[in-house]
């Protein structure tokens, strides 16, 4: 596995967690009843500003950590870990197809929100749709990501 | 619809024959990963002109000696 592919297998994870903390926070917020308040989208954009803050740093520290993982797991199978953290052309092509599929989450994500105002709907709702259009797109990415890693060797 | 060409290479053969390079080895020559030796290697992956030029160079070769297309008919 090179460096980019094995961030990406990290990428999936915090993808996964940030998932499930961003539906466990919503569906907490809907069962409380905050979503029905006329404060109900400063209510969710707190919420949803601390999630991301959250992501940030948890994608930070597991980088890091993952990265000092995947050594000593390296070093454990084959004896040396391997000290190479170039990205190439091949990495960059990959990412960029991984971004595409991003990017067409997030742009559907607009679009329901657009759509989802116009045809009536609470505009807190259609942000909540965007915000997962938003966190699952990027989960689905990096899958997409991976799947190429593995399919192109 | 006209078939995707298929681009062949001789780089395993070029790295047995230049003392048995490794895939390692040649990856580090040329400024990429060994996944993406193994990837060009096993036909998974096109490289690009510049990175197909600095292989061949890295065997003393002409990129036609290296790379091939076939043309399905």
């Amino acid at each position: 596995m090179s460096h980019e592919e094995k961030n990406t297998v990290l990428q999936i994870i915090i993808g996964i967690v940030v998932n499930i903390w961003v539906i466990q926070k919503t569906r907490g917020l809907y069962a409380s009843g905050a979503m029905d308040q006329a404060d109900a989208i400063q209510v969710w954009a707190e919420t949803m500003f601390w999630v991301i803050i959250f992501a940030i740093v948890a994608g930070i520290i597991m980088a890091i950590i993952g990265t000092i993982l995947f050594a000593i797991v390296e070093t454990m199978i084959t004896g040396e870990a391997d000290q190479n953290f170039i990205s190439d052309e091949r990495d960059k092509m990959i990412a960029s197809s991984g971004n595409r599929v991003t990017m067409a989450w997030t742009g559907a994500g607009f679009i329901a929100l657009v759509a989802g105002i116009k045809f009536g709907y609470d505009p807190v709702d259609t942000m909540v749709v965007l915000m997962f259009c938003f966190s699952i797109g990027g989960l689905v990415g990096e899958l997409v990501k991976f799947a190429r890693y593995r399919l192109s060797i | 619809m006209a078939k995707k060409p298929k681009i062949t290479n001789t780089i395993r053969r070029l790295r047995f024959d230049a003392d048995e390079m490794t895939q390692k080895a040649l990856a580090d020559k040329v400024g990429v990963t060994r996944q993406t030796i193994v990837a060009i290697e096993n036909a998974k992956y096109y490289p690009t002109l510049e990175l197909a030029f600095l292989i061949a160079r890295t065997f003393g070769k002409e990129i036609n000696d290296v790379f091939t297309i076939e043309m399905d008919e």
